[in-house]
C-alpha cells in the first residue's frame, strides 16, 4: 500500500487537502473578463415652452425636402440670414433678414441636381466675400450611378452668385468643405461622396481659380460628412469623415501640411444598422481642441418603414490630443440628425442641439427637436424642445435677435408619411422662460 | 492502535463532510444572492404584450426565490434582449457571467455593447469567447470586425484567419481580411479574397468593394460590368449567428420583428424572414406595416396568393397606404386578373388620390385604351406629385413618340433626365431620338452620358452605335465600352 497514509495525522492532512482543493474548485469562476453593461440613457425633460417657432421664408408647398441649412450673415449687413438646400427643387435659397426682422426669399441657384449640403466660405473667390460650396447628389434616394457633382456659387460682392461646376459624373456627393491642405495659401476642398455601393472621400487640390486636382483618401460607400480642423494640433488642417452604410466608421486623415494624409479609424461600430447620420466639429469641453459630435439616427435600413432603434442618439468623440479621441455616449434621440454645438442658454457651457428626422410620428410624444443641456462636466440632460413639426433633418444656431442668445433654425425633409405636421424653415427663438430643471422627478 | 486510527479517520471524514456541507450551503447562498442581485429593476412595461409581462414576472420570481434560479435569469436575459431592453439584458448577462461563466453570455453581452458602439468593453469579452469556444465562428468574425474598427489590424487578421481555418471560405472573414489588405495597399491580394467572398455569395458580400479594387488595379471594364450588375443592393449582411438569431422567437415587439425580418431578408434568408414576419402577424394581425412586409416577402418567395392576401389585409388596416394598393394591383396584373386589377386601381385612387404610382398606372391603362388626352393628364399629374422620379415623364415621352409628337417627347425626356440625371431608359431613348433625327452633335453629347452609365446593357449600347453608324456613316467619337 504505497499510497496509504502512514499515520492518522497524515490521513487527516490528505483529507484536509482534498477539502481545500474542493473549496478552491468551488470558488473558481473561470477567467471571464470583467463585464460592463449597456448604460441606460437619461430620461428626457419636457421643455416645450423654452423656445417658440416662427415660419420664415415662403410657406411649404407639397412636402419640402430641406436637406441642409446654415445660419450666415451672407450680405454682411449685421443681420443673420439663412441659406439652405431644397433638394427636390434642386435649388439653393437665401433667406435674407431685413432690418424689420422679416425675411425675404431669394433663389441663389437652381438646376443643381439635388443639392444636399451648402457651406458658406469666406474669401474663396475674393477676399471679404462669402461664397457657397454646394454638394449635389443627383438623386437623394438610393442610386449607385455616378451622378454627383460639386458647385461653387461665386459671390460678386452684391450677393449675385455665379454657378461654377467643379466636378460631375462622380459618386453622389454629400458634403464639401474648404481648407488649405497643402499650405499654398489657396483654399482646397474636402469632399464626401456617398455613392451607394461605391463611394469615396477625396481632397481636391486647387490648381486654378475653378480648377482642381483630385486626390483619393478612401474608397468606401456611404460617406456623409467631412469636417476640417487641426485635429491633432500640429498646425495643419486635417479631415475627419463619417462613413455610414454597412461600415459605420469615423475616420481621421491627419495632414503633414503638404497634402499627405495618414488615415486611422476614430470610431467604428460593428452594428450595420448603427445608422450614422451626421458629423460636426465643436469644442464641447472647451479645452481648445476640436471635438466631434456624431449622430446616428438614419431610419432606413432593414425595416420596411423608417423608424427608431435603441442605439440612436448623439455621441461625443472627445479630442484627447495627438490625433487620439475618446468615445462618449451623450444620449438617446430616435432618428437623430444634425448635432450642433451651441451654448443655448448662455450659461457658458457648450450644449448640443439635434433634430429627429425619422421617428414614430404616429405617436404624439415622438420628439423632433432636442437640446442636450450640459451641466458643465459634460453630463447631458435631454430637454425636449418640440414634438411638432415632424421630420426635421437639419438645424443650425445663430444669433438673430438683440438678446445675444442663439436662436435655432430648422429645416424639414418629408420623405415618408405621415404628412400631418408639415413645416419648411422655422426660426426658433427664446420665449424668455427659464429652462425646465434637469431632473424634475429625480428622487 | 488500529481502533484509534479508525476514530481519527472517521472524525476527519465527519469534519470534512461538515465543512464541505457548510461550504456547499454557503456557496449556494452566495450564488443565489448573486443571481437575485443580477435581476434588473423592471422597466416600464405599460402597453406591452401581457404574455411578455407574465413571462418576465415569472422569470423574476424564480430568479429571486427559486426553483431554477439560474435558468430563470437566463430566461430573463433572453426576454429583455429580444425585446430591446438592452440595459436590463446586459445586467442579466453580467450576472450570468458571474455565476455561470459561459461563452454564450459573454458573446451576447459583447454584441449588445457593440450595438451601442462600446467596442472597448466588447473586445475583451469576444477575446475570451474565442479562447473558450473557438468553434463558434461568428465570435471570431465579430472580434475581427471590432479589432479592425479599433485599428488593431494584426490581431484582427489573426481572428479572421482563425475563422477561416475552421470554416474555409467564410466570406465574412475574407471580406475582413480584404479590408485589411486594402488599408495596407495589398490590392492584388484583396482582389483574390473579394472574388472568393463575392463568388460564394452571389456578390452580396464583397461585391461592392471588388468594383473599387478592379478600378484601382486598372480593370476598368470588369469594374464597369460589375457596377452595372450590382445596383443599389442595400448593404445589411450581418454574419449568421446561432447564438443570437433565434432570439426573435421571444420578441413581442412588432416593429422590432419587422426589423429582424428585414435584416434576414436583406441577407438573402427569405424563409427565416417569413417565419419572423409570421410571428409579427400573429402578434398584431391588424398592423398594415406588418402585412405589407409579409406581402412583399411572399411575393419574393413566389407565393402570389399569399402575397395578395397579405396586401388585402394591409389595405384593410391602412387604406391610405398607397404602396399596398399598387402592389396588390401589380400582383393581380401579373396573375392575369385584369378585371380585379382595374378595380383595385380605381379603389386605390379613391383611397389615395395623391399616389403618383397609381396615377402613372392609370395613365398607362388609359393610353392602352386609346384615351390619349386623359392619359397625358394622368402622366402629368403623376410627374407633378413625384417630381424627383422620371417614370411618368418617360411614359409620357413614349406616348408622344407614338403620336409622332417628337418635340414634346424630347422635352419630356429632358425633364426626366433632370429628375433622374442618369436614368438608363431616358438616356437611351433620347440618344436614339437624336440619332434618328440626324442631330449628330446632340447624339454625340448624349452618347457621352451613356458611356458613364454602366446600367445600360451591352446590347443596347451596341444598338446605339449601329444606329449612329447607319445614320452618320461613321462610328461615334465616344467609346461606349470604356
Amino acid at each position: 500500500m504505497p499510497y496509504a497514509a502512514r499515520s492518522p495525522f497524515q490521513a487527516l492532512l490528505v483529507i484536509a487537502s482534498a477539502g481545500l482543493l474542493l473549496f478552491a474548485a468551488g470558488c473558481y469562476r473561470g477567467d471571464a473578463p470583467a463585464a460592463a453593461t449597456v448604460a441606460a440613457d437619461a430620461p428626457p425633460v419636457a421643455d416645450l415652452d423654452y423656445m417658440q417657432a416662427t415660419p420664415i421664408g415662403n410657406p411649404p408647398t407639397g412636402y419640402p425636402w430641406i436637406a441642409n441649412l446654415k445660419c450666415v450673415d451672407l450680405d454682411q449687413d449685421g443681420l443673420m440670414d439663412v441659406v439652405f438646400c431644397e433638394a427636390k427643387e434642386s435649388k439653393v435659397i437665401w433667406l435674407r433678414q431685413l432690418p424689420s426682422g422679416k425675411f425675404e426669399e431669394h433663389v441663389l441657384a437652381d438646376n443643381l441636381e439635388a443639392p444636399v449640403h451648402v457651406q458658406p466660405v469666406m474669401g474663396f473667390s475674393h477676399p471679404g466675400r462669402i461664397d457657397l460650396l454646394v454638394a449635389s447628389m443627383g438623386e437623394v434616394f438610393p442610386n449607385n450611378d455616378k451622378i454627383g457633382s460639386i458647385y461653387i456659387l461665386e459671390n460678386d460682392g452684391h450677393e449675385h452668385f455665379t454657378k461654377h461646376l467643379i466636378i460631375d459624373h462622380v459618386a453622389r456627393v454629400t458634403d464639401v468643405q474648404a481648407g488649405d491642405f497643402n499650405g499654398d495659401g489657396k483654399l482646397d476642398l474636402a469632399v464626401a461622396q456617398f455613392g451607394y455601393d461605391q463611394g469615396e472621400i477625396r481632397w481636391m487640390e486647387r490648381t486654378g481659380p475653378w480648377e482642381f486636382k483630385s486626390h483619393n483618401l478612401l474608397n468606401l460607400s456611404g460617406a456623409i460628412n467631412v469636417c476640417v480642423a487641426d485635429f491633432n494640433g500640429n498646425g495643419h488642417q486635417d479631415i475627419a469623415a463619417l462613413v455610414s452604410q454597412q461600415w459605420e466608421e469615423v475616420f481621421l486623415f491627419t495632414n503633414d501640411g503638404h497634402g499627405n494624409f495618414t488615415s486611422k479609424v476614430l470610431f467604428g461600430s460593428t452594428n450595420e444598422d448603427f445608422a450614422s447620420s451626421n458629423l460636426s466639429v465643436c469644442d464641447l469641453n472647451q479645452d481648445g481642441r476640436p471635438d466631434l459630435l456624431y449622430s446616428n439616427g438614419d431610419g432606413f435600413g432593414p425595416s420596411p418603414v423608417p423608424g427608431p432603434r435603441p442605439w440612436h442618439g448623439i455621441q461625443w468623440l472627445e479630442n484627447l490630443g495627438g490625433g487620439n479621441f475618446r468615445f462618449h455616449r451623450v444620449g438617446y434621440l430616435a432618428g437623430a440628425y444634425s448635432p450642433v454645438g451651441v451654448d443655448l442658454d448662455g450659461d457658458g457651457k457648450m450644449d448640443i442641439v439635434a433634430v429627429s428626422a425619422f421617428n414614430e410620428w404616429d405617436k404624439p410624444n415622438a420628439t423632433s427637436l432636442v437640446w442636450f443641456r450640459n451641466d458643465g462636466h459634460e453630463n447631458f440632460t435631454p430637454h425636449v424642445l418640440a414634438y411638432s413639426p415632424t421630420h426635421l433633418l437639419t438645424v443650425d444656431a445663430g444669433v438673430f435677435g438683440k438678446s445675444g442668445l442663439p436662436s435655432l433654425v430648422t429645416g424639414a425633409f418629408f420623405g415618408n408619411p405621415p404628412y400631418d405636421r408639415i413645416s419648411r424653415i422655422l426660426l426658433w427663438r427664446h420665449t424668455g422662460s427659464k429652462p425646465a430643471p434637469d431632473h424634475p422627478t429625480a428622487p | 492502535m488500529k481502533r484509534t486510527r479508525l476514530i481519527w479517520i472517521l472524525s476527519a471524514i465527519v469534519l470534512l463532510a461538515a465543512v464541505s456541507g457548510g461550504f456547499a450551503l454557503w456557496h449556494l447562498h452566495v450564488r443565489n444572492q448573486e443571481i437575485a442581485a443580477a435581476v434588473p429593476r423592471q422597466p416600464d412595461l405599460h402597453g406591452w404584450n401581457p404574455e411578455l409581462k407574465e413571462r418576465i414576472a415569472s422569470a423574476e420570481r424564480h430568479a429571486k426565490h427559486g426553483p431554477g434560479r439560474l435558468a430563470a435569469l437566463a430566461e430573463l436575459s433572453r426576454l429583455y434582449h429580444a425585446n430591446g431592453f438592452y440595459p436590463e439584458a446586459s445586467q442579466c448577462y453580467k450576472g450570468l457571467l458571474q455565476v455561470d461563466p459561459k461563452p454564450l453570455w459573454a458573446h451576447r453581452l459583447a454584441f449588445l455593447l457593440a450595438q451601442f458602439g462600446d467596442l472597448q468593453h466588447a473586445i475583451p469579452l469576444w477575446r475570451w469567447v474565442v479562447k473558450e469556444d473557438p468553434k463558434h465562428i461568428p465570435a471570431s468574425i465579430r472580434l475581427g470586425d471590432a479589432l479592425l474598427k479599433d485599428n488593431h489590424l494584426n490581431e484582427a487578421a489573426v481572428a479572421y484567419n482563425r475563422a477561416l481555418k475552421i470554416a474555409p471560405g467564410n466570406p465574412y472573414a475574407e471580406l475582413g481580411l480584404a479590408r485589411i489588405d486594402i488599408s495596407q495597399g495589398k490590392w492584388s491580394h484583396a482582389r483574390t479574397l473579394l472574388e472568393a467572398a463575392a463568388g460564394s455569395t452571389d456578390y452580396a458580400i464583397g461585391g461592392d468593394l471588388l468594383v473599387t479594387v478592379y478600378e484601382h488595379l486598372g480593370f476598368a471594364e470588369r469594374a464597369l460590368v460589375l457596377r452595372g450588375a450590382v445596383k443599389a443592393s442595400g448593404a445589411f449582411y450581418d454574419t449568421p449567428d446561432s447564438w443570437l438569431d433565434g432570439l426573435y422567437s421571444d420578441c413581442y415587439d412588432v416593429y422590432r420583428l419587422t426589423v429582424y425580418s428585414g435584416a434576414a431578408d436583406h441577407s438573402g434568408d427569405v424563409p427565416t424572414a417569413i417565419k419572423i414576419a409570421e410571428r409579427a402577424v400573429s402578434l398584431d394581425p391588424g398592423s398594415g406595416q406588418v402585412q405589407y412586409q409579409m406581402g412583399n416577402l411572399c411575393e419574393e418567395a413566389n407565393e402570389p396568393l399569399k402575397a395578395m392576401a397579405a396586401m388585402k389585409a394591409c389595405i384593410a388596416a391602412s387604406p391610405q397606404f398607397s404602396d399596398a394598393w399598387y402592389q396588390l394591383y401589380a400582383l393581380q396584373r401579373a396573375a392575369g386578373n385584369s378585371a380585379s386589377a382595374d378595380q383595385t386601381l380605381m379603389a386605390g385612387l379613391n383611397a389615395c388620390p395623391n399616389s403618383p404610382a397609381l396615377h402613372l398606372e392609370l395613365g398607362n391603362r388609359l393610353a392602352q385604351a386609346g384615351h390619349i388626352e386623359q392619359a397625358i393628364a394622368q402622366y402629368r399629374l403623376s410627374a407633378r406629385l413625384r417630381p424627383e422620379e422620371a417614370d411618368a415623364q418617360i411614359s409620357l415621352a413614349a406616348l408622344y413618340f407614338k403620336l409622332n409628337r417628337i418635340n414634346e417627347g424630347v422635352d419630356e425626356l429632358k425633364a426626366a433626365l433632370v429628375a433622374q440625371p442618369a436614368q438608363p431608359a431616358a438616356l437611351t431613348s433620347i440618344t436614339m431620338v437624336y440619332i434618328k433625327l440626324g442631330h449628330e452633335a446632340e447624339a454625340q453629347k448624349w452618347l457621352r452620358q451613356v458611356s458613364f452609365q454602366p446600367r445600360i446593357h451591352d446590347k443596347q449600347r451596341e444598338m446605339l452605335v449601329q444606329a449612329f453608324i447607319q445614320q452618320f456613316g461613321h462610328p461615334p467619337e465616344i467609346n461606349l465600352n470604356q
